[in-house]
């Protein structure tokens, strides 16, 4: 599904990301942890296409990412930080235009009910300029729902939730545990992590210190190595 | 460390040598034009400094193409230093030209094209240079200024025409063409050409070895 | 997905207005103080007034370039643009056509205050005055919209702008403004031709690099 090869990336000359390689196959959810400024973000937004790695191979379903290559990013959506959408428009009209970027052919009810379903529908056609934190966070799930992906690349899905946001999250999480949908996605919380991901990626200082599985049995030794790595 | 080696030493002394004796053959060997007398012996100068300008944009432009295909980190220093040395014989160009317009028009600045053309093509490379400064981060600017280098170089003879359209009553400066000179003119300018290119492509050798040195020392600091 | 984008364009401006609220006013302040500081005799304003009227739109051009492109910021929607299956190119063109149709509609609104306050007496066909315009604009927008791209994420981008559009755009200032002065001087259209070869010249070879090379600017 997705192929690492040999990843660096560096920023003002300093070295951001050195010589990373992994896959993710079908039906994995991977959690990418690590302390602040360890790359977590830029490694999604390369993936995405939104930065271009200094060496290294990115590819999706065998397809190369790069400036120039548009199939490669049509089974993948990335979610970061920013809503990723226009404030002057409602949520039903962001919504509409992703859609047609991904060329899906959502209808007008299939809107309506994704917004429904996140709990958006009351405030669908404000413009999202006025949305909060939390409400922006479940419109990039409404984005993950309205857009067929097979990898998923989401940055921090549960920053700025209140509890029943949180909830909708993992709940959405859990039907996508599905063999042909992968996940990709950058986490603070280790035990949600270690409950929910099929695998942990530990990144520090640009480099994969621990790439291993989240069966029960490992669950100890993830602690140890996790709460080392921060402190 | 370029200055080191023995070749290039012997390179920097006989362009210095060659130098000297393309301005003794400029004062002493070739023929005095009527009516323009000692201000046309800039002619020796003004057009290789310009064809050599010239030359170095259209380096950027092979650089920045080069660049963009190949994202190899030594195109991006050779279009900087293209860049870089293109713009300093620019500038001897707009002050050479003057140097010769005056005695012969009256006037120091006249609005003639490729006079024009080789302003507003600074102009161009002080953005350049802007960009490269408040671009962002070092590999995002690489791959700005290998744009900015082809826009530049594409945009030349489009300038060159519109200007030579819009003032056709200001002839070229006094350069008439080539095969028309009187003789005696055309050796020691065809000399004072190769040797501004040969100045030219040691400049860039020089430049860019300079530069690697910077990324190196850059890279290694961090 | 070409029209997609181009639909997206307007339905933000329509609903924000930002772009043609800015720019109107903005060029009426300019034929303000070009009345004010060329005082001079109305058959000389009328010689004046091509130039004049292609510096006012290479002005607000600006104006509306930078906030054409600021709106993509704000949210990181351009972000979400790149990652999509959009092929980049379509982005500029989407950019360059939708620019192009702000600056005009800004053009003809701003033309009567124009006429009136510097007292023109040119009466020019209207069809080939709009077609200079149609071609002027293109031109302005295309550089542009090029440059906007480079600049968008740099520091100063507001200032950096317009260093390095202004004279990357000289042809497409002197092309429109001869072929806008010809025009008003009752000069037969082959005698001046050759402006609007230069515009197309422009349009083509620009429009074909930007398309090109868009996809190398558009990433961080």
């Amino acid at each position: 599904m997705l192929s690492i090869q040999h990843l660096r990336k560096s920023f003002f000359r300093r070295p951001v990301l050195v010589d990373l390689t992994f896959q993710v196959g079908p039906g994995e959810i991977v959690g990418l942890m690590g302390k602040n400024g360890t790359g977590k973000s830029t490694l999604l937004r390369m993936i995405a296409g939104l930065s271009a790695p200094d060496g290294g191979e990115i590819s999706v379903h065998g397809h190369r990412v790069g400036a120039t290559q548009i199939s490669s990013r049509q089974s993948v959506l990335y979610l970061g930080h920013a809503p990723g959408l226009y404030p002057g428009f409602s949520a039903r009209e962001n919504l509409t235009f992703a859609g047609r970027l991904y060329h899906e052919s959502a209808d007008r009810d299939g809107i309506r009910e994704i917004l429904r379903e996140v709990g958006l529908e009351r405030q669908a056609d404000d413009p999202i300029k006025v949305y909060s934190q939390g409400m922006l966070q479940r419109l990039k799930l409404a984005l993950a729902k309205l857009i067929s992906w097979d990898l998923l690349l989401f940055d921090e899905p549960f920053s700025g939730l209140d509890a029943q946001g949180r909830e909708l999250t993992a709940r959405f999480f859990q039907t996508m545990q599905r063999p042909d949908k992968s996940c990709l996605l950058v986490l603070h919380d280790l035990n949600w992590a270690l409950t929910h991901c099929s695998r942990i990626l530990l990144l520090d200082q640009g480099k994969i210190v621990r790439d291993a599985g989240c069966g029960p049995e490992t669950h100890t030794e993830w602690k140890r190595v996790y709460h080392s790595l921060m402190n | 460390m370029f200055l080191h080696s023995r070749r290039n030493q012997i390179w920097l002394g006989l362009l210095i040598l060659g130098l000297a004796l393309d301005l003794w053959i400029i004062v002493n060997h070739t023929p005095m034009i009527p009516q323009q007398h000692w201000a046309q012996k800039i002619f020796y100068i003004h057009v290789p400094v310009a064809w050599t300008a010239f030359l170095s944009y259209f380096v950027v432009m092979i650089a920045g193409i080069a660049y963009l295909v190949k994202k190899d980190n030594r195109w991006d220093r050779v279009g900087l230093a293209a860049a870089e040395i293109g713009t300093v014989f620019m500038s001897l160009v707009l002050v050479t030209g003057p140097i010769w317009a005056k005695p012969i028009w009256g006037k120091p600045w006249v609005w003639e094209p490729r006079l024009t053309t080789s302003l507003i093509l600074f102009l161009i490379y002080i953005g350049y240079f802007m960009l490269r400064e408040f671009g962002g981060h070092p590999e995002r600017i690489a791959r700005y200024a290998a744009v900015l280098g082809i826009i530049a170089f594409l945009d030349v003879p489009i300038i060159f025409l519109s200007v030579k359209f819009w003032a056709p009553e200001v002839q070229s400066h006094p350069q008439v063409e080539m095969a028309k000179q009187p003789t005696g003119i055309l050796g020691p300018f065809f000399y004072s050409l190769a040797l501004f290119t040969i100045l030219y492509v040691f400049m860039m050798l020089f430049r860019i070895h300079t530069l690697k040195l910077k990324e190196e020392v850059q890279s290694h600091a961090v | 997905m070409f029209w997609d984008l181009l639909k997206k364009e307007f339905l933000i401006e329509l609903r924000s207005k930002e772009i043609s609220a800015s720019m109107l006013t903005f060029g009426v302040a300019v034929i303000l103080i070009f009345s004010f500081s060329f005082s001079v005799s109305p058959r000389t304003m009328n010689t004046f007034a091509p130039g004049l009227f292609w510096v006012m739109t290479l002005f607000i051009a600006v104006l509306g370039l930078h906030r054409i492109y600021a709106y993509e910021k704000e949210f990181d929607a351009f972000g979400f643009l790149i990652s999509a299956p959009v092929d980049r190119g379509l982005i500029f063109l989407s950019k360059w056509v939708s620019g192009t149709l702000f600056l005009l509609v800004a053009d003809l609104f701003i033309a009567p205050p124009f006429y009136l306050f510097l007292q023109l007496s040119a009466r020019p066909d209207p069809g080939m005055n709009f077609l200079i315009l149609l071609l002027g604009n293109l031109g302005l927008m295309v550089l542009g919209s090029l440059v906007s791209g480079l600049a968008m994420r740099a520091k100063m981008s507001e200032v950096l702008l317009p260093i390095l559009l202004f004279p990357l755009a000289s042809p497409v200032m002197i092309a429109a403004t001869k072929a806008t002065a010809a025009l008003w001087s009752g000069i037969p259209f082959r005698d001046w031709q050759i402006w609007i070869l230069i515009l197309l010249t422009i349009i083509i070879s620009f429009g074909l690099v930007g398309f090109l090379v868009f996809d190398h600017i558009t990433e961080e």
